[in-house]
């Protein structure tokens, strides 16, 4: 990534809060938001406890003729996205016309209006299917949605690769500035609570069945058993930072590099696979395993998968393994599929920005060979911070992101 | 060094046959694989027709195991990177230098709609029951299963992806694996897309939005794209697999570069999710940047595989598309849309025409534009109605454009002359 | 909603489908187009559809934003034309089997419904029923009493009904559904009718008389049985 991209602003729909600060101070103070679902009973899918938003009102975010014609999961795009334009003080009318596109990762689509469209041919017929149906089920609906309603006529995309493909996403975004583009929308956002397709991911065998809100998403720990699904995601502005510095936007934090790789469903492998990703990931950004100063954990809260994790952390950053702060904020909201990644990605970067890595909620007695950050943030002057993810279907990426170096005197 | 991506494999796997040489017989003959829908019951549906593949996996390489695991779209997917790979015959690549990028637009909704007619006795139930799940229906509501699939088959341990961008899917997933190529994150990437959407959810969806031709008596003529009497495309399905190689990769190997990924660009007409401006400035646009970055002008294409999907408003759009990228050269280059033939199979189509224009390539035959018999006068380019044409392709540029306003464009050249 | 609709009664059915908000004027106006409202293609197409599923609407209508909404009207059937239609649903916070057994007492119905004086069971015969209904007084002071035929399916969970002794109506047809939902039993009341030429009421008074009526009743059963979930051990 010769020419630096740089985040200039996000905007969050997360169950511990909604917009920056909101999801930022509860990811510092370490609070928790699973609960059982206000939706329905999500008991006979082997669910007790879920990460839902639960004080969203769609028409805050969503004009009426957008919101008949959308699902929750694009509801929480649309509201990302204009506060992540709004935080970054970038209004695209400002823009040439192409010069901003937008980038989503996706994994289950609209799933509660697709149930209730499928519904009604399944019960009542073809007939009853409605207009929108074809524009609310499928995965772009959210860059789509976001493009239209900013007037981002640039390169967009949608990219599906499970919770890696959160990362994925955002390298992506920054392979089209490096391109032409001026600034990119990336991110992604999941509402995936229907009760069809939570019955669907109850295949994955991975979902935590426990009642218990402090003890049902304990990765990294001997209690591990499942991750609590959550909904919810995160949008951030990616510009060129000499575009952004142009027009006296601020650059929060560079995104510096990016890895991926793919090892199939044997959680085992992952540890090779991640631990290549991050190594593609620093040796792209220019830096060292000895750079990294945080890493933000993909925690899936399975035996198998934690240890892979662990091993790959061990192989990477060597003795310092046990020295380097590693924290995962989400076992405070659960885990929103391609959502998860970029509000890791968030919280990164304002890690960088404010120098404090925010705790791992819920977790305490936790593996010895890392230094979970637990209980309470910690000051860590952070330069370089290192996000990793899993995807459910064996992808293994990794994002490295820097602090901007001080702009020069010119 | 400049890292460029070329073509050493295809596979296809489409309505009228499967496998490359059914699959050009087919285009080449002019035929149609259009028919009434077979796949399950549609006489309450208003179009009742569609390009269909005769497949059984288990005659193609797959097991009882991966059938029971792959939902048909990634079946389809599977036989075609089979194809693509035998073709390539890469001898031990590191598999930490392959990658792979699968384009589909509505994914695995052949179980999904299977199993959700199952678990809630046929839409009767809101609380569907989990016990009557399928053991695999989670991969069906993941999208990435597609790539994970063919991933697993060919061994790929490096980047491995989805591209869900609608209709567009096919272009975007081999533009986004040649730049995984040309950037440097992969050495081989095997890249395609796959859809089976003849389903009664996806059918009766663009029944409600009257997309689709209702021209069920004629089904062998129903695609008539760029025809005035043309009333809305005909579904399809199938997958087309790419291998994209490295340049230098490609020629120590003493591989053939059947053709090279020369330029991708797409856009967004932020104008609304279904609908099309009439000036298609959006499409011309991804077209002349995807010619910029092949380093091409719109003077050196020497054929256009049209998005041509036979609505009323894409025809128009993609001829003004034309006009306003090509000027002149627009009246002068053949345009053809192979839609008229295999359907428009959604987010598969697009790596089903790249694989289209590749053969095009190597064999020196344009594929025409069936059952075109009536001109539009607001479509006056020449379409290569009927019959296919001979003709040294060295530029070919594909276009796409689906719903949620993607505009997509990739250009392939002629290897040799790079 | 009947087949005769007013113009208020598009104007709530496009803001319902639409998201756009629609006044009875602007549906009045023949100068004032889908377009003019800020409805797209997607909108007209939801419109038309569910005027076709409900109301009559032929197959074949070709209405495209550049239409008004006056002139969608004009393509509905006369209401002589077309039988009476009628579609009432409630979501009713209980268990579906206690929705189920309550809603399907009929010797309970004169205390779950407020309109029925008395039932009489005529026949039984396991799941069919024919019995005499016989309602209060109405505003007017008149009393109605017909003999019904009801058929419950506990498989499907589906009710179907007709009268016997049909009174005023040609034929009169109803179609009870119960179907789980996030928020509850969805108990949905379907009837097709026709008034006689000669009936004190035509299909259009029915028509609004019944979706009156099904609105109370059912507003009624989902406060009872919900009070009885609430209480049932």
């Amino acid at each position: 990534m010769s020419r630096a991209a740089v985040v200039t602003g996000s905007g969050v729909v997360a169950p511990t809060g909604i917009g920056v600060d909101a999801f930022w101070s509860a990811a510092v103070d370490g609070r928790s938001a699973l609960r059982p679902s206000v939706r329905f009973d999500s008991d006979p899918y082997g669910v007790a406890l879920v990460g839902e938003v639960a004080d969203f009102e769609a028409a805050d975010w969503v004009e009426p003729r957008i919101a008949v014609q959308t699902d929750r999961f694009t509801h929480f795009a649309l509201a990302a996205a204009s506060m992540a334009l709004r935080d970054a003080g970038l209004d695209p009318a400002t823009v040439p016309p192409f010069g901003i596109g937008v980038m989503t990762a996706s994994y289950s689509g609209g799933v509660e209006f697709g149930q209730r469209e499928i519904e009604r041919l399944w019960r009542d017929g073809p007939t009853h299917v409605g207009p929108y149906q074809s524009i609310a089920w499928f995965y772009a609906a959210g860059s789509g949605q976001i493009s239209i309603g900013h007037g981002l006529r640039g390169p967009s995309g949608v990219l599906v690769a499970d919770e890696a493909g959160g990362l994925d996403v955002v390298a992506a975004a920054v392979d089209e500035l490096r391109r032409g583009a001026l600034a990119m929308l990336v991110g992604g956002a999941e509402a995936p609570f229907s009760p069809f397709a939570l019955c669907c991911q109850r295949g994955h065998g991975l979902l935590s069945a426990s009642a218990e809100p402090t003890a049902a998403y304990l990765p990294h720990t001997d209690a591990a058993a499942g991750f609590v699904p959550a909904e919810g995601g995160a949008m951030l502005v990616v510009e060129r930072e000499d575009v952004a510095r142009r027009h006296g936007r601020r650059g929060l934090a560079v995104v510096a590099g990016h890895g991926a790789t793919f090892t199939g469903t044997d959680l085992v492998r992952s540890a090779e696979g991640l631990c290549r990703a991050a190594r593609a990931a620093l040796a792209e950004a220019g830096a060292r395993p000895e750079d990294v100063d945080v890493v933000f954990l993909d925690a899936l809260a399975d035996r198998r998968g934690d240890d892979a994790e662990a091993r790959a952390l061990r192989e990477l950053l060597g003795v310092r393994a046990g020295r380097v702060p590693v924290t995962a904020p989400k076992t405070g909201y659960g885990r929103c599929y391609a959502g998860a990644a970029p509000l890791d990605v968030v919280a990164a970067v304002l890690a960088i920005d404010r120098g404090v890595v925010p705790p791992t909620p819920n977790v305490d007695r936790h593996r010895p060979e890392l230094d979970l950050v637990t209980r309470r943030a910690r000051e860590v002057d952070v330069r370089t911070a290192l996000v990793l993810a899993r995807g459910l279907t064996g992808g293994n990426s990794a994002l490295v992101l820097r602090r901007p170096e001080p702009a020069r005197q010119e | 060094m400049i890292r460029r991506a070329v073509v050493t494999g295809l596979g296809v796997v489409a309505p009228g046959g499967t496998g490359t040489p059914a699959f050009w017989d087919l285009l080449t003959a002019g035929r149609t694989a259009t028919r009434p829908i077979s796949l399950f019951p549609a006489s309450g549906f208003r179009s009742r027709i569609a390009a269909e593949c005769d497949f059984d996996p288990l005659d193609h390489g797959l097991g009882a195991a991966d059938v029971d695991r792959m939902d048909r779209y990634a079946q389809f997917a599977a036989v075609a990177a089979d194809e693509a790979w035998r073709q390539a015959d890469l001898c031990a690549p590191d598999p930490w230098r392959i990658g792979v990028c699968m384009g589909s637009a509505v994914g695995g909704t052949t179980v999904l709609e299977r199993d959700y007619a199952i678990t809630s006795a046929e839409g009767r139930r809101w609380l569907v029951d989990p016990s009557r799940a399928s053991r695999f229906l989670h991969r069906a509501l993941s999208p990435s299963a597609l790539a994970a699939e063919v991933a697993e088959r060919v061994g790929a341990q490096g980047p491995v992806r989805g591209v869900s961008t609608g209709c567009t899917a096919g272009l975007d997933a081999v533009g986004h694996g040649a730049r995984l190529v040309e950037d440097g994150r992969a050495d081989v990437v095997v890249a395609g897309a796959a859809e089976s959407p003849i389903s009664p959810i996806t059918v009766a969806c663009f029944d409600a939005i009257r997309a689709t031709s209702a021209r069920n008596e004629e089904p062998a003529t129903a695609a008539r794209p760029f025809d005035r009497d043309r009333d809305g495309f005909v579904l399809g399905e199938g997958a087309a697999v790419l291998v994209l190689e490295e340049s230098d990769h490609a020629r120590r190997r003493g591989a053939r570069a059947l053709a090279e990924v020369g330029g991708f660009a797409t856009r967004s007409n932020a104008h609304h999710m279904t609908g099309l401006t009439t000036d298609g400035v959006e499409l011309a646009e991804a077209a002349c940047r995807a010619l910029e970055s092949a380093r091409r002008s719109a003077a050196d294409v020497d054929y256009v595989n049209a998005h041509g999907s036979g609505t009323r408003q894409n025809d128009r759009h993609e001829t003004a598309a034309l006009k306003r990228a090509m000027g002149r050269h627009a009246h002068e280059v053949p345009v053809s849309s192979i839609k008229s033939m295999v359907g428009h199979s959604l987010g598969a189509i697009g790596a089903i025409e790249l694989v289209a224009c590749v053969l095009a390539m190597v064999h020196g035959v344009v594929p025409p534009t069936a059952n075109l018999r009536t001109p539009d006068p607001e479509c006056d380019l020449d379409y290569v109605p009927g019959t296919a044409r001979e003709r040294h392709l060295r530029t070919v540029l594909s276009l796409g454009s689906g719903f949620g306003g993607f505009q997509s464009a990739v250009v392939l050249t002629d290897p040799a002359r790079s | 909603m009947g087949t005769t609709l007013t113009a208020g009664d598009l104007a709530a059915l496009i803001s319902r489908c639409t998201g756009v908000t629609v006044t009875d004027e602007q549906v009045g106006d023949a100068g004032v187009t889908f377009t003019d409202l800020g409805i797209d293609s997607l909108g007209v197409l939801g419109v038309v559809a569910e005027l076709q599923r409900g109301h009559g609407a032929p197959a074949d209508a070709d209405i495209c934003p550049e239409h008004s909404p006056r002139e969608l009207l004009a393509l509905l059937p006369p209401p002589r034309d077309v039988p009476g239609h009628t579609d009432n649903e409630i979501t009713i916070a209980a268990p579906l089997d206690l929705v189920w057994s309550t809603t399907n007492d009929v010797e309970g119905w004169p205390r779950l419904f407020s309109e029925y004086a008395s039932v009489e069971v005529l026949e039984r015969d396991g799941d069919r029923v024919v019995m005499r209904l016989t309602t209060h007084p109405d505003d007017q002071g008149r009393v109605w009493s017909w003999v019904s035929e009801r058929v419950a399916d506990p498989a499907t969970r589906t009710v179907t009904a007709r009268r016997l002794e049909t009174g005023p109506f040609e034929h009169m047809r109803l179609r009870w559904t119960y179907h789980e939902t996030a928020e509850g039993v969805r108990l949905r009341w379907v009837q097709d009718f026709a008034m006689k030429p000669d009936a004190p009421v035509d299909d259009a008074a029915m028509t609004r008389r019944i979706n009156h009526n099904s609105g109370v009743q059912l507003a009624r059963i989902k406060q009872l049985v919900e009070e009885r979930a609430c209480t049932a051990p």
